[in-house]
């Protein structure tokens, strides 16, 4: 029997496997930026879940966080790091990979 | 895998999807095939100048809408579609030559037109599948010929066609975008997790 692909599942990277931020890095690596706007838009998160997010997203090294001011309008945007893009691409190959291991787990049983 | 592809998809293709834009480009497509349809002018010169303008001015204001209500995030440089314009717009030119070259009784190049928007709409799990109907539309017009139909009718057909189109394709558009950007976002997200 096939070995379950289950326990490599637990190796994935939490960082970026948490739902909101695969979305978010999804969505920054298909754009040059982001406003804050746009991915709350996207995401549909509270400012302060999405804040937190981005956070966490920054202290990892995936995206670097700029805030000025357009007119007296605070502006904030969000651009993914090469780290980042490559740490996606990796993350969306890897889940395809364990996409297919599952799927021929499934009928090998 | 594939909510992951929409939320790329809608965000690489966000300007093109701000289908509103396309909106008022398609009042003077109907107004003429309407003014074809009755024979003679229906709207006074001033007000088609002034349409003329809102066509050129509104989708500026529009996209001013959209970045208030969803937000920027521009595509890559190298994803503006410029390209694609240029190469679809050189290889209708062939398909115009073409077209004269062995004069068959179909529209070639509207046929390309026709592959073009079908590509567009099977696109991201036929996220933009109104562009499928569109496209078959084209290609009906496009065989127009062979079925020999009047003359004097074709033109009609092909400006509510093309209006006809641009407003499905510019509300189409948009409601994809609001699905995606509104509840869309969050239920892929909960389908990733």
């Amino acid at each position: 029997m096939t070995r379950p692909p289950f326990e490599e599942m637990s190796g994935l990277d939490r960082l970026v496997h948490e739902p909101s931020r695969l979305a978010i890095l999804t969505a920054l690596a298909a754009c040059r930026n982001a406003d804050f706007l746009y991915l709350q838009s996207l995401t549909g998160l509270t400012k302060g879940n999405l804040s937190g997010h981005l956070g966490k997203l920054e202290a990892g090294g995936l995206v670097t966080i700029n805030k000025s001011f357009k007119g007296k309008v605070p502006n904030t945007n969000i651009v993914i790091t090469p780290q980042g893009r490559d740490t996606i691409r990796r993350h969306w190959k890897r889940l395809e990979q364990l996409r297919r291991a599952a799927g021929r787990w499934v009928f090998s049983t | 895998m594939d909510d992951l592809d929409r939320i790329h998809y809608v965000t690489g293709h966000y300007a093109h999807l701000q289908g509103l834009r396309l909106l008022p480009l398609s009042v003077p497509f109907l107004l003429a095939a309407v003014e074809r349809m009755a024979g003679g002018p229906v709207v006074p010169a001033g007000i088609w100048v002034l349409i003329l303008l809102a066509v050129f001015v509104a989708p500026f204001r529009i996209g001013r809408y959209y970045r208030r209500r969803f937000g920027q995030a521009p595509a890559p440089h190298w994803r503006s579609g410029m390209l694609t314009l240029i190469a679809s717009c050189a290889a209708f030119l062939w398909f115009e030559w073409l077209q004269e070259t062995l004069a068959p009784s179909v529209s070639l190049p509207l046929l390309f037109v026709a592959v073009m928007l079908a590509r567009l709409g099977l696109a991201a799990g036929r996220l933009r599948a109104h562009y499928l109907w569109i496209a078959a539309a084209v290609a009906l017009f496009a065989m127009l010929p062979r079925v020999g139909l009047e003359t004097g009718v074709r033109p009609v057909i092909g400006e509510l066609l093309i209006g006809g189109g641009l407003a499905i394709a510019a509300i189409g558009d948009d409601r994809v975008l609001r699905r995606v950007l509104t509840t869309g976002g969050q239920d892929s997200m909960r389908s990733i997790a």
